[in-house]
């Protein structure tokens, strides 16, 4: 097997793993935290969430503008 | 305006704004003066949400205890991504060990798929800052 093969494989489950848990927070009954609840975690903190704010718009930059 | 009809505006308004800034995105070429001008404008539309969305009052009596959530696997998804990210940056060449940004250019070949990264991104950041 290449490591190219291994290499995209890993990021596939890599995907997977990040949709299936999303998924998952979703399940009625689920005691999994869902990501807005972790954003509003966050948001309580103030400072976090201006951090949080500016990581997703470098996100955007880096891959939209660059 | 009843408040279901002014949702429902408020959603259009901002599912026509998304689509339209996709669409210039999708079109525009990395390094452009267009690329940097959707982009900058993206930000300060989600910012300017952020900043002015007021927070909704919580009525009532506060919510009987539950237990905690669990957030552990969410923090083990977030170690592997950055790891593997790094190792791959690290081993190189990018054919054979490729990091998101080689895998984002090989896909944003396809200007639709550009479109709906961005109008991705574009959603992420509003649900951020919707409060």
């Amino acid at each position: 097997m290449s490591a190219e093969a291994v290499s995209d494989a890993l990021w596939a489950l890599l995907g997977a793993a990040v949709l299936g848990t999303a998924l998952a927070t979703h399940r009625r009954g689920s005691r999994l935290a869902r990501l807005s609840v972790l954003a509003r975690r966050l948001e309580a903190q103030g400072a976090a969430f201006v951090l949080v704010l500016l990581g997703w718009a470098w996100l955007g930059w880096h891959f939209f503008a660059r | 305006m009843h408040d279901r009809a002014r949702r429902v505006v408020a959603l259009g308004a901002g599912g026509a704004l998304v689509g339209g800034l996709a669409a210039w995105a999708a079109l525009s070429d990395p390094f452009t003066a267009a690329a940097d001008a959707v982009t900058a404008l993206g930000i300060a539309v989600i910012w300017l949400e952020a900043a002015f969305r007021r927070r909704p009052v919580p009525a009532g009596p506060a919510p009987a205890a539950e237990p905690p959530l669990r957030w552990w696997p969410w923090l083990v998804l977030a170690v592997a991504l950055v790891a593997w990210e790094l190792l791959s940056f690290f081993l190189g060449p990018r054919v054979q060990h490729p990091t998101l940004s080689s895998l984002y250019d090989s896909v944003t070949t396809w200007r639709a798929a550009k479109g709906v990264l961005f109008a991705g991104w574009l959603s992420l950041g509003a649900a951020l800052a919707r409060r």
